[in-house]
Parts: structure tokens; C-alpha cells; sequence
């Protein structure tokens, strides 16, 4: 039984993979599990590693319209979500829409952005529609927001608060790509101009079709949905940890672990999926006891989830 | 950290130790040197780094050892050679280089020779010497198996403690077994050597001639004779009764049979109960304190003079119950003969004779005449000696009148002679003075070291009377009793203490108990009865009970699926194939497909996820392809 657009997915994630983001098969695949789930994505990395190539060959590869914002903390919520302007020839104001009506948004350096301009930032991202002077717009779909932050630079941030990174499905790094890759990437130079000449592989349709293939074709059987609910049970009864995982957080896992279940090509969900997506998924939702806030979340995460028996029966 | 190899190693001497300690006072001269020439070599070697006796060297050495004993071996001659050459062995295989098998070797030969240490002696120092040894071998072979396959494995501190746990669990977990073969194993009574060749080996002590200058000096043997169950006695009372000696003959004293009127035991007097427990010696006579009345609980011979002689063949380890009062004489019902007690050896020194008969001129009666000779021995100046004894033609003349040193037996033997020429009757006792008092088992412990010989002398009126002449010697300290103090003589008592219980459960434990045993519980499950109705009341609540049970047992126990079955055998059979991968609750089947690389892994997970996160069960046809792989990697194993 083939899943439908399931090879076409595949073929970006190869395509990019192999030829332009070479050594971010990872991060690629998580964005992708994003895409497919209807989650956004928070990269968390130093800058130079490729974020906001990795947000451009997407857009160019998907044939998905792109926009990004860079932020600063003067950036104002219009500035994202665009204003009416007085239109002095039709004598009426009309609306501006600002970078959020694209499919593919990127937020750059999104925690440098003030509280006012995340906030608004976030709740499109989570009702999918933005509201300006009393008019509701409805934002592009799939609507997909990349967001990078720095976790080295603290000085003039606002970090985000526990609240709003739950509204990320997913949250990863990208790292440095392997030895001999970077090699070649240092020899090869900078591949944006190449980027700019992507030809779309997929169109905006093949991509509803997918979502609704991972949401409707992949079996989430009780017996997974069982053991996603005792690993969010297990995070919430951690003695290190304060606060774990949401409602959902439970319910992001389940579609992550559904989108890597069909990239993997199997209409039904198996522990190994929730496994593979439950780092990236769980751990930034994580709140750790005050006393344990210098472990690593992942780290924890993945000590909570190796105490988890799979159900075999 | 610790290398497995010098855990083996040491624990290798130490069960070469072990094996070899009970062993060694009954090996001969070679084995004694090399043994420890092998640990003091093996030692050094370690130490500087040099390699160990190896390849032909070793194999000449084990052929010359092998040729050697094999030529002292005879039929009368099996267990000393064959004891020694199991040590000569054991010091090579110390000595030489070891690898696994060598090991092997060494446990193997430190068990044997705790086993031939068996045929010699059956001390209870033998369950520690044996426990402690498993207890080394069991730790030995676990990690054992470590270092066949890596020998230079090295485990932490606490790695070895826990291998050194579980392996030490091993043989603790086998002792109700033990037990129950205790119980039910037939068993020798005596060292199995004794068994095969009965020994007349007898060392100094009770025996049935007293020989005064036959030897110059006596020698000491600490060994046990007897422990005797009993309440603290005064020390003065301790003289044990073996044998009677009643004729001279040349120098030495005999028995010779006598009839005579059975002594009465005296009325009125408290009489002493003990319960002995004799060591196995080849003495015939049954030793109990005097005077013994009566001694029961084996097959015995009574004689008029109160000597108790075992019947039959000396078998098995026995013990008797005696009666004794203390401080009386033995009164004869009809007399004695007095003509057979004043009997004078064929040649006797004219000194000797002349000094009777001036005692006999001087007294009047038995009793003046007595108290005559006794007040010679008083003034005369004789010293109680062990060593330098009177050894000449004569020795008593000698003893009495040159030397004025001897043992017991000079003094028993003059006395009585004296006595005889005096014209009293007189006889000789052979047994033991003293006693060591255990505290902590209740019971008197007697050695070879206190063996004694007193006189008797009959007094009209009286009966027989005990006369000890060594009490008027000067050194005489009385046996071998002894307040052996502080550390060591605490140790001593609480080893005799084990001993005492060891013979008394264990080895006195023979097949004859055991078929008491069998027997009592037999008539006890025939004398089991139930008043009226209760019967009937048992099993009217029985039955249905079991019914319940079973009931319960089926409602309420989850039965294993052939699904689950199938899963368990299947993880065994990864947990064999890749034992370096952790399979825990928490991998998945895929997971350790990708971990491992295995095919067949792999297969068998797309299989079962197929229906397992399906929400179906697997089909009949699944669950046959399943079982086939899982036969399959049980096959390639």
C-alpha cells in the first residue's frame, strides 16, 4: 500500500538533502515533520550554520511563497502582520499584509523581538489568522513559520517565555554538519545564488494532500497513543521536573510521530516514531525545578523516556 | 581495578591452600618441601615479573613424580602415595603457567586432595576446610569464564564484589541439598583408610602391657580419647579405668583372665552418670571413671576386676553410658585369690626382694605394711621424669634404687611389686588421670598425653584400694591436665567444642540412624490417627478448597498467549545471539534491528508491529512465519 505524495515528499527531502543542504538531513526532516503536521519550527543554534539557507531551499523547493522578518526589539506587531494605509485615490484605507502572509515565514532571531511583537507573532502562528483594526484575515495555507534563535547572546534579548515555546511542535538544533561535508561546503562557497534558481519540485497542493494523507492514511492505534500518554505522564511526575508536558504537547508528539510514520512509509504509528520525534517535540516544553535548571532537557528527557516500556502486547 | 587474571591467580594458591592444609601431616617428606617451595616460587616469580615453570620442564617434573609414587604404590600401600602425588601435581600446576585449563586443574586436584585428607582423619575442621574451598572454587569459575574470554579483562572494585556475590550464592543456594543428602547418603563410621586396611597402629597410652624400660623416653600425643558427658568433678577423682593388669611377667606387666565373686557397688553412694564418647583407637577396652559400675549402651564383656571390653569387631563409632562412684573400693562378694595376686615375676633383684621383706618384717598387718612402703616412696626422693628413663636389664632395681626417676609406670610397677614381696595383695590399672573440663560443651576431654597407670592393692576388710604411688613423686603434675589459658587455650576449647558436637552429629550419624530414622517416621505416620469425624471434616473442606484454588488459580492467573510465549523466546534468542546489546522494556523490536543489523530481527518486527500497532492480532499465517524465524536463530545458535 503506497501512502499518496508520500514519494514526492521524499524526493525534496533527497533533493535537498543531497544537493544543496548537505549534512542537515536532520534538521530537513524534522522541518518536513513540521510541515506535514502543521507545526512550526523553532531552530536553536549559533548563527552560520545554515538556518536561514535551510528556510530558503524549502520555500524554493516547495514552491511555497516566502517571507522572513528580522528582529529587533524596535520591531513592531504591524510590522509583521502588515497595517492599512490610507489609499488617498479610492478615499479609503486599505490593508498592507505584512511578511506573516506567506507560507513559509522566517522568524530570525525571533527572541530579539519585544514581548508585544512575539506575542502577536505567536498567536497567528496559532490561530492561523490575523486580526487589524476589527477585520480578520485569514493567513496562507500551509502556513509554516521557521523561527532561529541564538542561545549564546543573552545581552538585549527577550527570551521566550515557557508558554509561547509550547507553541513550537518542534525545537532543534542544526549543528555542524560532518568533517569531510564541511569540507566540501568550505570549498564550495555559498550556495544562496543557487538557491534563488530552485525550481519547485511539490506544489501547495501536493502538500494539503499529504497533510491530510499523515492525518487521515496513519493509524494512531490506542496502544501508541497509550504510550505517548504514560511518557507525558512520566514527564509530569518527574521529581526534577516542575511543570511537563501539556495537552498539547501530547497531541504534537502523536502528530509528529504520525508525519515520521508516513515519511517512513507505513500507514500505522510504531513506538520507534514517537521515539525518533520525541526529543525535538517534548524536551523544549519541558520546565525543570529550580534546583535542576542546569541540566539538559534533552538529556533528562531521554533518561524519562529509556524508563518507558513499550507496549508489546 | 582489578585484572581477572590476578583474582584467579590468588585465589588459584588459596584453593591450593585449602585443599592441601588437612592434608598435610599425613604427607610425606617431598610434598611437604614442595608445596610450599611452589607458593614461595610462584610468589616470586609474580613479583619480578618472571615467567613460571613451563612447557617440558613441568612435564618431565609430573613424569619423575609419577614414576616415583607409582613405585611405592602396593596393595597395602595405596593412599599415601597417591595422597603425596596429588600434592606433587597440585605444586607443578601451582608452579607452571597457567591458562583456563590449568585453573581447572588446580581446583580439581586442591578437591581431591581435601578428599584424601578424608581417608586419614575425620575431623569436623574438614566441613570448613571443604566449605571455604567451594566457596573459592565457585568464585574461581565464574571468573573463570571471564577470562577464557578475554584475559586481560580487568573488572572494577565493585564489579568483582558482585561477581564474587553471586558466585558465593551459587554454592549457598545448594545447601538444602547438602542436607538432604546428608540425611539420606550412606556413610563410613571411621577414616576411610582404617576402613580398608585396619591399622594396629597404636600410639602411647592405654595399652595392655606395662613395660617399664622399654622405651627412654615417652612420647606426648595430644590427640583425644575420650569426651565424657558429665557434671565438673573434683580434679583428685579423675582417674579413668581402661584395663586391669594382674601378672608379671619378665619386666613387663599383663592381663592374665581371673574368676572371681562379682563386686557389689556400695550403697549409699551417689553414683556418677556420664556419657562417653570414645575416639576410635584400637584399643579394645572401654574407658570409664573410676570405680565403674556399670557401663551400658554397646556389646560388651563384663569382668569381675571391672574391665569392660568391647565384643565383636571394633566398628563404627559408639558410645556408652556409665555409673561410677568416686572415692570407693571394690568390695569382692566371695574374696580373692590371694595366692594369684601375690604372684612375683621368675627373676627378681635381690635388692628389690630385700626391701619387701623388710617391710614385711616391720608390719604387722596389710595396713602397717602399706603405710610402711608408702612412707618409703614419700622419703625416698623420687622425681616424676618423662625423658631419661631407667633403661637397664632390670629397671625397676634400677628406678629404685640408681635412677630414682621414672614415669607412672615405674612407679605403679615397683609399687606393686614391692607389694607382692610384702605379701599384699596387688594389681596394676592401666587408663588416664586428668581431664580437661569443657565449659561450653559440659564434658571432660581426655588425651593420650594423660595416660596413667595407678595400683590397687587389696585390704582385707576394704575390698580394693587405689594407691596412685606417682602422687608421692616430685614433679608429678598429674596427666596431662593443665590450665591452658588465655588465647589460644580459648580457641582450643571452642575447636574441641566443634569437634565434640561434629562426631556426636555428624559422623556418629551412620546407617543405623538412618534407619531408625526412616523406621520412627514411618510408625509415626501409622500412628497418625484422627479422632471420629475429623476425617471426614478434612476432607470435606479439602476438596472443595483445592476446587477453589484451582478456581482461582485459572481465573485469576494470566495465561500466557502463544503470542507472548512466542515474544519471550524470541528476545532470549536476541539476548543469545548479541549479548554486548542492553534489551530492555523500553527498545523497540526496529530499534534493535537498526542497533544489531540483523535480518532477521528485522523481519520479525515488521511482522509483529504490522499487527501489534494495527490494532489486530496476528493471523495465523503471521504467527507461523514468526515462530518459523524465531526456530530459525534458535537453530543457528
Amino acid at each position: 500500500m503506497s501512502l499518496p505524495k508520500r514519494d514526492e515528499m521524499l524526493h525534496v527531502i533527497e533533493t535537498l538533502t543531497g544537493r544543496y543542504l548537505r549534512g542537515k538531513i536532520r534538521a530537513v526532516k524534522l522541518s518536513m515533520i513540521a510541515l506535514l503536521s502543521g507545526g512550526h519550527i523553532l531552530l536553536e543554534d549559533i548563527p552560520g550554520l545554515g538556518k536561514t539557507t535551510l528556510a530558503l531551499a524549502l520555500s524554493g523547493v516547495l514552491g511555497m511563497t516566502f517571507g522572513r522578518l528580522q528582529c529587533t526589539s524596535d520591531l513592531l506587531p504591524s510590522d509583521i502582520t502588515g497595517l492599512s494605509i490610507f489609499n488617498r485615490e479610492e478615499g479609503k484605507f486599505t490593508f498592507l499584509r505584512g511578511p506573516v502572509f506567506n507560507n513559509l515565514v522566517l522568524v530570525d532571531e525571533i527572541n530579539r523581538a519585544m514581548p508585544k511583537t512575539q506575542s502577536a507573532l505567536l498567536e497567528a502562528m496559532e490561530e492561523r489568522r490575523v486580526t487589524v483594526e476589527g477585520v480578520t484575515y485569514q493567513l496562507p495555507s500551509p502556513f509554516l513559520v521557521i523561527a532561529t534563535q541564538n542561545p549564546a547572546e543573552q545581552v538585549g534579548t527577550y527570551p521566550l517565555p515557557e508558554s509561547q515555546m509550547d507553541r513550537f511542535l518542534i525545537r532543534t538544533g542544526v549543528g555542524y554538519p560532518p568533517v569531510d561535508i564541511e569540507k566540501a561546503i568550505i570549498k564550495g562557497g555559498s550556495i544562496r545564488d543557487r538557491i534563488r534558481d530552485l525550481t519547485p519540485l511539490v506544489g501547495l497542493d501536493d502538500i494539503v494532500e499529504a497533510r491530510k494523507a499523515v492525518k487521515e492514511r496513519v493509524l494512531l492505534s490506542e496502544k501508541i497513543v497509550g504510550y505517548i500518554f504514560s511518557i507525558v505522564a512520566a514527564t509530569r511526575n518527574h521529581p526534577f521536573i516542575l511543570t511537563g508536558i501539556s495537552t498539547r504537547g501530547g497531541i504534537n508528539l502523536a502528530e509528529a510521530a504520525q508525519a515520521h510514520a508516513y515519511l517512513e512509509g507505513r500507514d500505522f504509528v510504531i513506538p520507534e516514531d514517537v521515539k525518533a520525534v520525541a526529543l525535538p517535540v517534548g524536551a523544549h516544553r519541558l520546565i525543570l525545578r529550580p534546583e535542576h535548571e542546569a541540566l539538559d532537557k534533552e538529556d533528562l528527557f531521554q533518561s524519562v523516556l529509556k524508563n518507558i516500556e513499550i507496549p508489546m502486547v | 581495578m582489578v585484572p581477572v587474571k590476578t583474582a584467579l591467580d590468588i585465589l588459584a594458591v588459596l584453593t591450593g591452600i585449602l585443599g592441601t592444609a588437612p592434608l598435610f601431616p599425613y604427607l610425606g617428606m617431598i610434598p611437604r618441601f614442595i608445596f610450599p617451595a611452589a607458593l614461595v616460587f610462584v610468589s616470586f616469580c609474580t613479583w619480578k615479573g618472571l615467567p613460571p615453570l613451563r612447557g617440558w620442564r613441568a612435564t618431565v617434573l609430573t613424569g619423575i613424580f609419577f614414576v616415583y609414587y607409582a613405585l611405592q604404590f602396593s596393595r597395602d600401600n595405596v593412599v599415601e602415595p597417591a595422597a603425596n602425588l596429588l600434592v606433587a601435581l597440585l605444586s607443578i600446576r601451582l608452579a607452571g603457567e597457567k591458562i583456563p585449563r590449568n585453573y581447572l586443574q588446580i581446583y580439581a586436584l586442591s578437591l581431591f586432595a581435601l578428599a584424601a585428607s578424608s581417608a586419614f582423619s575425620l575431623s569436623g575442621v574438614f566441613l570448613l576446610y571443604l566449605v571455604l574451598l567451594l566457596l573459592s572454587i565457585a568464585v574461581s569459575l565464574v571468573l573463570l569464564t571471564f577470562f577464557a574470554v578475554d584475559s586481560r579483562l580487568t573488572l572494577t572494585r565493585r564489579g568483582m564484589r558482585r561477581v564474587a556475590l553471586v558466585a558465593v550464592a551459587m554454592p549457598a543456594a545448594s545447601v538444602p541439598l547438602i542436607l538432604l543428602f546428608f540425611i539420606i547418603l550412606p556413610r563410613p563410621q571411621l577414616p576411610l583408610w582404617d576402613f580398608l586396611a585396619p591399622s594396629g597402629e597404636k600410639t602411647a597410652g592405654l595399652s595392655e602391657r606395662v613395660e617399664p624400660g622399654s622405651a627412654s623416653n615417652v612420647g606426648e600425643a595430644a590427640s583425644p580419647v575420650l569426651r565424657a558427658q558429665s557434671r565438673k568433678l573434683s580434679s583428685g577423682d579423675l582417674y579413668w579405668r581402661g584395663v586391669v593388669l594382674n601378672m608379671p611377667r619378665g619386666n613387663a606387666w599383663v592381663r592374665s583372665d581371673v574368676a572371681e565373686g562379682e563386686p557389689r557397688p556400695p550403697k549409699a553412694v551417689a553414683m556418677i552418670r556420664q556419657t562417653v564418647f570414645p575416639e576410635t583407637t584400637g584399643s579394645p577396652y572401654l574407658v570409664a571413671l573410676d570405680v565403674p559400675w556399670s557401663v551400658s549402651g554397646a556389646r560388651l564383656e563384663k569382668s569381675s576386676d571391672l574391665v569392660f571390653r568391647k565384643r565383636g569387631a571394633s566398628g563404627g563409632r559408639l558410645k556408652y553410658d556409665t555409673a561410677s562412684s568416686v572415692r570407693s573400693s571394690i568390695e569382692t562378694g566371695g574374696g580373692i585369690d590371694r595366692k594369684f595376686y601375690l604372684k612375683l615375676p621368675e627373676r627378681l633383684s635381690p635388692r628389690v626382694l630385700a626391701l619387701g621383706r623388710s617391710i614385711a618384717e616391720r608390719g604387722g598387718t596389710d595396713r602397717e605394711r602399706l603405710s610402711l612402703l608408702e612412707g618409703y616412696f614419700h622419703s625416698a626422693g623420687f622425681r616424676y621424669a618423662k625423658r631419661d628413663l631407667p633403661k637397664a636389664v632390670d629397671p625397676i632395681d634400677e628406678f629404685l634404687f640408681e635412677k630414682k626417676a621414672g614415669n607412672c609406670e615405674y612407679f605403679a610397677s615397683s609399687f606393686a611389686l614391692l607389694l607382692r614381696t610384702a605379701g599384699i595383695p596387688s594389681r596394676l590399672v592401666g587408663g588416664y588421670y586428668g581431664g580437661e573440663f569443657n565449659e561450653l560443651g559440659g564434658y571432660y576431654l581426655v588425651t593420650e598425653s594423660m595416660a596413667h597407670v595407678w595400683v590397687e592393692v587389696f585390704l582385707e576388710g576394704a575390698g580394693w584400694v587405689r594407691r596412685d604411688p606417682s602422687t608421692f613423686a616430685a614433679g608429678f603434675s598429674g596427666g596431662g591436665e593443665s590450665g591452658r589459658q588465655g588465647l589460644m587455650g580459648k580457641a582450643r576449647l571452642i575447636a574441641d567444642t566443634f569437634s565434640y558436637y561434629w562426631n556426636q552429629a555428624v559422623i556418629a550419624y551412620d546407617l543405623d540412624k538412618q534407619f531408625r530414622l526412616v523406621n520412627a517416621t514411618g510408625s509415626a505416620l501409622r500412628k497418625l490417627s484422627f479422632p471420629y469425624g475429623l476425617r471426614e471434616a478434612v476432607l470435606a473442606l479439602l476438596v472443595p478448597g483445592v476446587a477453589l484454588a484451582v478456581f482461582f488459580a485459572w481465573r485469576f492467573r494470566r495465561w500466557d498467549s502463544r503470542e507472548e510465549r512466542m515474544v519471550r523466546k524470541f528476545l532470549r534468542s536476541v539476548v543469545k545471539r548479541h549479548p554486548r546489546i542492553a534489551v530492555t522494556p523500553s527498545t523497540g523490536l526496529l530499534e534493535l534491528a537498526d542497533v544489531t543489523g540483523d535480518a532477521d530481527i528485522r523481519r520479525f518486527a515488521d511482522v509483529r508491529y504490522g499487527a501489534l500497532y494495527r490494532d489486530r492480532r496476528l493471523t495465523e499465517r503471521e504467527l507461523a512465519v514468526l515462530e518459523g524465524i524465531v526456530r530459525a536463530m534458535k537453530q543457528a545458535q
